[in-house]
């Protein structure tokens, strides 16, 4: 998603006032002018600076109002490669939400099968990979690593 | 030197400088897969090495992935990293007219000259401004910082607001947690896991390699195998150096200062180079249709920068470029810290990596003879394959740093961020220093303040602070009149048609 500069600067500016006012609620030190709100302060009024200086540079190019506020990119007319977008996304907040509960080896075997699948990579590929590559990092991190990857069914049965 | 020696020719040492050149090789020469990138998923296995072998690792896959990246350049015209970009029509044009061997032997030979020549320089370089360097106090350490940051801005590609605003992402990042003063906690919004800050490895992953696939999968997943025939390397690589050594030698000392400049990284020293190439060539005519003379002078340059971008790292803990700043973060979790005093107190162990760095770039030489003959098997690996099993690996890397999950929604966070940034040309690598930086500005603001009782003045009143702090001042001055020129120009421009 390609924004305009004056949309870009708008959503900017509102953050840097967002953030702004965010700091006025941090504590100070007693006696000093400079506490934890001071460089937070001064980063969002940079950013407040940086929206500002957008929009006048889009109105002063006589831009603000022609140009569309946001670009689609080219290729959420491909439904396969919005598809395709989703998915990656959606694979790291499956590990995130579904690993405790199914371990690691059968949710890297799933989602390894799911993202392969959906690149359109045929199943002679996708068979061997989603069962080699669980075990193989399995194998590197938890054996060879100690990493306490998350435990579930099939860990229980296999170590 | 007896004890460095000892350090570096270990087994389990030298085996991991053999697999992370193996690796970075692969990784440079699949296109989109930048050394950066290669760098940000090695680490969660760094981790668990020893410090030698750990920063060895680091280096030496950032150094062969530079020059891995020109193998697809060359074969395919499409540059395997950023780096690669400034001289990838000239060594295509070589392999259109049947001379591929030449357009890699000048790319391998003048790398491994380059990294070499760069490791003697960053040795040499280091030490004296170390040596310099031990007298700075908080004071000219935060205008250093600001003078990272404004190079950075900089030299970034693209206009003066967008590289400011991908600088100030970066700091904002760097704010969350607990401040160091009062132990408030900023923008954590009550998640207990965001009190020490977003994990930086999580977040190199995110916005290094996730944005990448997410780009990957949506605009580029069909990819082509090459072609062109490769003849015999070793004669064409004799004959280079022979005609070029004055060029290698030349762009390596050039490329090793602006590696050393923060935000200025072998992608910039690359482009230079290949100009001024051009500039002083007594034949700059027959740039352009398939000449070796540039991709000498730019593929030295490029690997001599990932040496150099080392030596601010490890004098003041400042990266020259995107590598070292994740390498800070591997060296201070070794017990390494970045300091004046590194050579003192380390000296052994940044000894021993500069050992490991030559060797790199040494072994460099005939793996990359493989590379170069395996690469059409590499580059015919289709990114529909490869593609789920990065995505994995960061899934995976992002866990391993601190086996929590909470990293994995870090990386995922910034690196939907980082997808974003880039769709509206807001450059990653100063968010990137920002994001290392912004603690050790604050840091040394404070404590001046501290010490000058709240007095502006203090910034100023050591000689060295107050070259530092003008000349961070006039860049900015020069950044502003600079931006506010090129709108007034663009505006006649457009004025005019």
């Amino acid at each position: 998603m390609r924004f305009s500069d004056f949309a870009l600067g708008l959503g900017v500016a509102v953050f840097g006032i967002a953030v702004l006012l965010h700091v006025r609620t941090f504590p100070e030190i007693p006696g000093m002018q400079y506490g934890p709100a001071f460089f937070p302060g001064l980063i969002g009024a940079a950013f407040l600076i940086c929206g500002v200086a957008l929009v006048v540079g889009s109105v002063v190019r006589g831009a603000a109002l022609t140009e569309r506020f946001a670009e689609r990119p080219a290729w959420f007319g491909d439904r396969l490669a919005v598809w395709r977008a989703v998915g990656v996304v959606l694979s790291v907040v499956a590990y995130a939400l579904v690993s405790p509960v199914l371990g690691f080896l059968l949710t890297v075997a799933l989602l390894t099968a799911g993202l392969l699948l959906l690149m359109g990579v045929r199943w002679v590929v996708v068979v061997p990979l989603m069962v080699l590559l669980p075990l193989f990092l399995h194998y590197g991190f938890a054996q060879g690593l100690r990493v306490p990857l998350p435990r579930g069914p099939l860990e229980l049965l296999l170590f | 030197m007896a004890e460095v020696f000892e350090l570096v020719f270990r087994w389990d040492v030298l085996s991991t400088i053999f697999l992370a050149a193996c690796y970075g090789l692969f990784v440079g020469s699949v296109p989109g897969l930048t050394a950066t990138m290669s760098v940000a998923l090695l680490v969660p296995i760094t981790f668990f090495l020893d410090p030698v072998p750990a920063v060895a690792a680091i280096a030496t896959a950032s150094a062969t992935a530079i020059f891995a990246g020109d193998i697809p350049g060359a074969l395919l015209r499409i540059p395997g990293t950023p780096a690669s970009a400034a001289y990838v029509e000239e060594a295509f044009a070589l392999t259109q007219k049947g001379q591929a061997e030449r357009a890699l032997a000048t790319s391998l030979v003048s790398s491994c000259l380059g990294g070499l020549i760069g490791v003697a320089l960053l040795a040499v370089f280091a030490r004296q401004l170390a040596s310099f360097a031990v007298k700075f106090s908080s004071v000219e350490y935060f205008w250093l910082g600001c003078l990272g940051l404004t190079a950075a801005v900089a030299v970034s590609s693209s206009s003066l607001v967008r590289g400011t605003l991908g600088l100030l992402i970066g700091l904002f990042i760097s704010t969350v947690g607990i401040d160091i003063a009062t132990g408030h906690a900023r923008f954590t919004f009550g998640q207990l896991d965001l009190l020490d800050g977003v994990s930086f490895i999580p977040a190199m992953i995110g916005m290094f390699a996730l944005s990448q696939v997410i780009r990957t999968v949506t605009t580029e997943l069909d990819s082509v195998v090459p072609k062109a025939k490769v003849g015999s390397l070793s004669g064409e690589m004799v004959r280079v150096v022979r005609s070029y050594w004055k060029n290698i030698c030349r762009s390596a000392v050039f490329g090793n200062i602006l590696g050393a400049l923060p935000g200025a990284g072998a992608d910039i020293a690359a482009w230079i180079a290949y100009s001024l190439s051009k500039r002083f060539s007594k034949t700059p005519e027959k740039f352009g249709t398939g000449h070796a003379e540039g991709i000498a002078d730019a593929g030295a340059a490029n690997n001599s920068a990932v040496c150099g971008a080392w030596t601010p790292a490890l004098v003041f803990g400042i990266p020259g470029d995107t590598v070292t700043a994740i390498a800070i973060g591997v060296l201070m979790l070794k017990g390494i810290t970045p300091s004046p005093r590194v050579f003192t107190t380390d000296g052994t162990m940044v000894y021993a990596i500069f050992l490991a760095f030559a060797l790199a770039n040494l072994l460099m030489l005939p793996l990359g003879m493989v590379a170069i003959r395996v690469a059409r098997q590499a580059l015919s690996i289709p990114k529909r394959v490869l593609m789920p099993l990065i995505l994995v690996f960061c899934i995976i890397g992002a866990y391993a740093v601190d086996n929590t999950l909470f990293s994995v929604w870090i990386m995922l966070g910034l690196g939907i961020l980082a997808y974003f940034m880039e769709e509206n040309g807001i450059p990653i690598a100063p968010a990137i220093l920002g994001i290392v930086l912004g603690k050790v500005i604050e840091k040394n603001f404070l404590i001046t303040m501290i010490k000058s009782q709240g007095e502006v003045a203090g910034f100023f009143d050591r000689p060295v602070a107050a070259v530092l702090g003008a000349t961070t001042l006039l860049l900015w001055g020069w950044l502003v009149v600079l931006a506010v020129v090129r709108a007034a120009r663009a505006r006649k421009h457009a004025a005019a048609t």
